[in-house]
């Protein structure tokens, strides 16, 4: 939304609105209830490309700054019969996932970042020996990069903008076409939103580069892949 | 969901929260064999706790009943089933019958998974609705997710939250957004972040008045631990007026009202009894024990039946000025946080004020060293900061030697480190206050 001030939104009716995330550099997310249940209807086909057995055990570790993308995964993955634990994306509690690890048979930590990766080493852990128990991680492209450094095989999502985007078990990186257009414009890739949102989305540069394309995912879902191409390596952390 | 068109009362839940204490016995008997029934059917961790004493759920006809001859449980029950049997969740649920797992902070000792049935529990929306909160209002979320969606309470309210993490990284964006939303609730704040945002504040690393900030706030809950006179102080300075709010049992929580004068316990959906803390006799109202709860809600709670919490509490139900008739407590500490020097017991609160009352260690950071509960040494380990051509450190121990022997009577030895090196030992919104070494 080139020209427009993210900040000043347009406030809705107490009535509709479920609430404010966050998207980009801190932006305040307005989300209506349409928008949550039409996220929960994507992440149901998003979880639903994991393919976990019903009754499986997943950890969700978000921040709350970040419930507005992870709110509706876990609501998915609730509908679908899926026992979720819940744990902060942060440093300080990657103790709790350990736990949960440790103790039941988790079939997918979904939501791991940067902050966890670090909560790990400095507790003197490697993140392979930490995941050992786990058959699925899933992290974001920066802390996937990190893991995968560590021997982690883990899936990745990606936060472009107001989309999440999620791999499949195919390691395809999916967007829910149904509500997002995404395309490469100028070296980077952006996000119009299609169905009205609380917030419209016009050709919002998400600021990653990437390529999208409309190929046929074995996992079933008929939404865009997006690989996304990033500025810097892992050997280039600071 | 409220409409718009509630009264104008202080109660979102006039006829639970103002019921005649005799009712609000009746009530709870009535949720509590109901209870009863469906935790032997479903935990067996009770049914085989239960069926050691030889009793059963039918057995219990009446509140008298129940608090005579059901057995106490407590973590170290859940964690010794845990291992005796393998079972993650410690028997207090089948895994089929969970539909989500929360487990406690950890603060003392290992975790403890805690299934979570189906159905919606009582929530914090009528702590909230007494604080101020109305339908449309905006509610700042500023918490962790390893409790799971708490954010929906604000929903129960018809408010919407808007979401923050608990630290200080969010505070510019806090900021924004309460100029901007104009939030009426705050939920929560620590005293870790309080500092925090005075100190933000004090380096000019916020261009924001923080008056203007706070004005919209008709509250902001305080949760984590007791809450200390500097950080109450910059709260109040900045026109923040605090409610206090804790845990109940795993079970529940209580939460200050607008009179300030003990936290509220949403009776209803828990049964409530302050013990000995040594023992199993009731205490009287006024004194201190350790708090016991039962779940009256254990189809979508934590399916707790007599669970020692090890909560220190005093407690009273004598009708409060908001006109709320449930209990009120007031923490004192932690049954195991307690250490006995010569016959002379010390909590944590009891040493509070002294540290706080020492300039190098006004943020209150400190620890009780406990090698066990009877020691010949009150050990404290102590956070400071260092201040540029600061006092000498030996200057700052004799302080706070003089001033905790003022508080308790007992000469401490004590260890001092930078503040970090506590708060490094969080979760962020407090930090253990004892520590084994």
């Amino acid at each position: 939304m080139t020209g427009l001030n993210h900040w000043k939104v347009p406030r809705l009716a107490g009535e509709d609105l479920w609430g404010y995330g966050r998207y980009g550099d801190g932006q305040l997310l307005p989300l209506s209830f349409d928008d949550i249940q039409h996220d929960t209807a994507a992440a149901l086909a998003a979880v639903s490309a994991l393919g976990l057995s019903d009754r499986s055990i997943v950890v969700v570790t978000s921040t709350v700054a970040d419930v507005g993308y992870f709110h509706p995964l876990q609501c998915a993955a609730k509908e679908m019969g899926l026992l979720v634990c819940n744990a902060d994306a942060s440093a300080m509690d990657v103790d709790r996932v350990e736990m949960f690890t440790r103790l039941l048979a988790v079939a997918a930590v979904i939501g791991v970042n940067d902050a966890m990766v670090d909560g790990i080493l400095e507790r003197g852990n490697d993140p392979k020996s930490f995941f050992s128990s786990v058959p699925m991680v899933i992290a974001d492209g920066s802390a996937s990069d990190r893991l995968a450094a560590a021997g982690v095989d883990a899936l990745a999502f990606e936060l472009l903008g107001p989309v999440m985007a999620v791999s499949c078990r195919y390691r395809n990186l999916h967007v829910d076409g149904r509500q997002w257009d995404i395309a490469e414009e100028g070296g980077t890739l952006h996000v119009s939103s299609r169905v009205r949102r609380a917030l419209p989305f016009d050709h919002f540069d998400t600021g990653m580069g990437g390529r999208v394309s409309d190929d046929v995912c074995f996992c079933g879902r008929r939404d865009p892949i997006v690989e996304i191409e990033r500025a810097r390596g892992i050997e280039e952390r600071p | 969901m409220p409409s718009r068109r509630e009264p104008l009362t202080r109660m979102l839940d006039e006829k639970i929260e103002s019921m005649d204490r005799d009712d609000l016995r009746s009530y709870q008997e009535n949720r509590l064999l109901e209870s009863l029934a469906y935790v032997e059917r479903h935990s067996p961790l009770f049914s085989e706790t239960w069926g050691s004493v030889g009793l059963r759920a039918s057995d219990i006809s009446s509140l008298a009943e129940f608090q005579a001859r059901v057995p106490f449980v407590d973590k170290d029950t859940v964690r010794a089933y845990r291992t005796a049997h393998d079972d993650p969740l410690g028997g207090l649920r089948r895994m089929a019958d969970a539909s989500a797992l929360s487990s406690t902070t950890g603060t003392t000792g290992d975790r403890v998974v805690f299934p979570v049935g189906h159905g919606e529990g009582v929530g914090l929306a009528r702590d909230w609705w007494e604080i101020g909160v109305r339908p449309g209002d905006a509610v700042a979320f500023m918490l962790f997710t390893f409790r799971g969606p708490a954010w929906l309470t604000t929903h129960a309210v018809g408010a919407y939250p808007v979401l923050f993490d608990h630290h200080p990284s969010e505070f510019d964006r806090w900021c924004r957004a309460s100029l901007e939303l104009r939030p009426t609730l705050l939920y929560v704040l620590s005293g870790p972040l309080i500092l925090a945002l005075a100190h933000m504040e004090k380096a000019g690393l916020l261009p924001y008045e923080l008056d203007e900030v706070f004005a919209s706030y008709k509250g902001v809950v305080i949760g984590g631990e007791h809450l200390g006179l500097e950080a109450r102080g910059e709260l109040e300075r900045w026109g923040g007026e605090p409610f206090l709010h804790t845990a109940v049992g795993d079970v529940g929580s209580a939460t200050e009202c607008r009179e300030h004068d003990g936290l509220h316990a949403s009776e209803d959906s828990v049964f409530i009894e302050i013990l000995d803390p040594a023992g199993s006799s009731p205490v009287s109202e006024e004194e201190v024990g350790e708090l016991v709860a039962t779940s009256l809600a254990p189809r979508s709670g934590n399916p707790l039946v007599r669970y020692r919490s090890e909560d220190l509490v005093r407690w009273s139900t004598a009708p409060c000025h908001c006109g709320r008739t449930s209990m009120r407590l007031w923490p004192v500490g932690r049954k195991g946080d307690e250490v006995v020097i010569d016959g002379h017991a010390v909590l944590p609160m009891d040493i509070w004020r002294a540290v706080e009352s020492v300039p190098e260690s006004s943020a209150g950071y400190f620890q009780l060293i406990r090698t066990g509960r009877e020691m010949t040494a009150l050990k404290v380990r102590v956070g400071h900061i260092d201040r540029p051509g600061g006092r000498p450190l030996t200057s700052v121990r004799d302080d706070l030697v003089g001033a905790i022997e003022v508080a308790v009577g007992i000469a401490p030895e004590i260890e001092l480190v930078p503040n970090e090196m506590l708060l490094r030992l969080g979760p962020p919104h407090k930090i253990p206050r004892v520590a084994s070494s």
